[in-house]
């Protein structure tokens, strides 16, 4: 047995160290030179990556021989994922950057002629869009709000309303038909959660004719995914 | 190492593209679902965890800010999961669970040099070693984690994954002393 200086033994421990991620392949460039010229000088080391290999392929097959997880677990996922608020950050972030780039970015994805006069006047077009979309969506004089100025009133007090969350995969124009279907125009939204308030008629509407608006919305799952009274 | 297309995958969920979804979910959830079966060896539990691990993919992925792999990204929370899941458990209860299965060792060595191969011996000794010492086998050899990564999911500084590691090999290596191999090291 050959006796190594103290330096030399603090090396061959530190290659020793670094074997298993040799043998892995995910050492770094520096570390897997380190480990090639000692492994070149030392045969001792080159014994010992033969255990960590043997180790190696000994915890691969015992990590394979353990189950997967069933179907169920995705089903159920997707199950949940669907439940999901839509995307609740980029709802929140989208309002914190502002209402109007929210709604600029929904109608530029519906509309490429509106993409078209946006590459040549993207701010401008911006709050224009949003101007436009405004008054589709929440009915009366058009409305815009940008993060620092808005020209919208406070939400309107009278009026039967409902509690509306749509699905993320649903589109502006998705909105605004069932908001037509229905009668409806956005008073405020969206709040945390991505729920929109909806104003569906006058105060003190038939009780019968509520139900009937909130099945009607129900009934188009794949576009909203709640409908509840609105406080 | 970090992959591409787990970060456009990352990225499109982030905007709600649940395909992107299916998809990272069918890449990663068999090496998830066992490293979490590790801890809690119950699977059940397993299952409802990894679900749980995915749904906060799906709820956090616009979080994701590209400085691991995906994947490392994943294995952290599952870990985080499984840790906080078997907190639930009490502290007694577990100790007296690894000391039961640290008896069991003691008591089978020279069947397994008898009946096992040597590499049936290795599984089982590394199916042996103490849970710290298995989370960390499994990072390096099955998860195929580098050392930084290592230190990313398990909180720990990379010097320590190193000499962990190489504690975690030399327990190995008095396990199969016990059970009648001798390879020689250390």
């Amino acid at each position: 047995m050959t006796t190594r200086s103290p330096n030399d033994n603090a090396e061959r421990r530190a290659v020793s160290e670094l074997l298993p991620w040799y043998a892995a392949g995910t050492l770094d460039a520096s570390d897997t030179a380190r480990v090639e010229a000692a492994l070149a000088a030392d045969p001792t080391l080159r014994d010992e990556l033969e255990i960590v290999r043997e180790d190696q392929d000994a915890s691969f097959a015992l990590a394979e021989a353990a189950p997967r997880p069933s179907p169920r677990v995705l089903d159920e996922l997707m199950r949940r994922v669907e439940a999901e608020p839509a995307k609740l950050s980029h709802v929140a972030a989208r309002a914190k950057a502002g209402f109007a780039d929210w709604l600029g970015e929904k109608l530029a994805l519906l509309s490429p002629r509106t993409l078209a006069y946006a590459a040549g006047a993207a701010a401008l077009a911006l709050v224009i869009q949003a101007g436009v979309i405004g008054s589709s969506f929440m009915g009366g004089a058009a409305q815009y709000q940008t993060a620092s100025h808005t020209t919208s009133t406070a939400p309107r007090g009278d009026g039967t309303h409902l509690l509306v969350g749509f699905a993320g995969t649903a589109t502006a124009a998705d909105m605004q038909r069932l908001l037509e279907q229905v009668k409806g125009s956005i008073v405020e939204g969206p709040r945390p959660g991505g729920f929109y308030r909806v104003r569906i008629g006058e105060a003190g509407m038939a009780q019968a004719e509520i139900d009937r608006i909130v099945g009607e919305l129900r009934r188009q799952s794949t576009l909203v995914r709640f409908v509840g009274p609105a406080t | 190492m970090q992959s591409d297309s787990d970060q456009d995958l990352i990225l499109r969920v982030a905007k709600g593209d649940r395909l992107a979804f299916r998809t990272l979910y069918a890449r990663h959830n068999v090496r998830v679902f066992r490293f979490i079966l590790r801890f809690v060896r119950d699977e059940g539990q397993a299952e409802d965890l990894i679900g749980e691990v995915f749904l906060d993919v799906w709820r956090q992925a616009d979080r994701f800010e590209g400085r691991s792999s995906v994947s490392t990204w994943i294995l952290g929370m599952a870990r985080f999961k499984a840790l906080s899941s078997l907190r639930k458990t009490t502290e007694a209860e577990l100790d007296e669970e690894q000391a039961a299965a640290i008896a069991d060792d003691a008591d089978t060595p020279e069947t397994v040099s008898q009946k096992l191969d040597k590499a049936k011996a290795i599984r089982r000794c590394i199916d042996q070693l103490s849970p710290e010492h298995r989370e960390i086998v499994d990072l390096v050899y099955y998860q195929e984690k580098s050392i930084s990564e290592v230190a990313e999911i398990v909180q720990i500084p990379k010097n320590t994954v190193k000499t962990r590691m190489f504690y975690a090999r030399k327990r190995l290596q008095e396990l199969m002393q016990s059970a009648g191999v001798d390879r020689g090291w250390p």
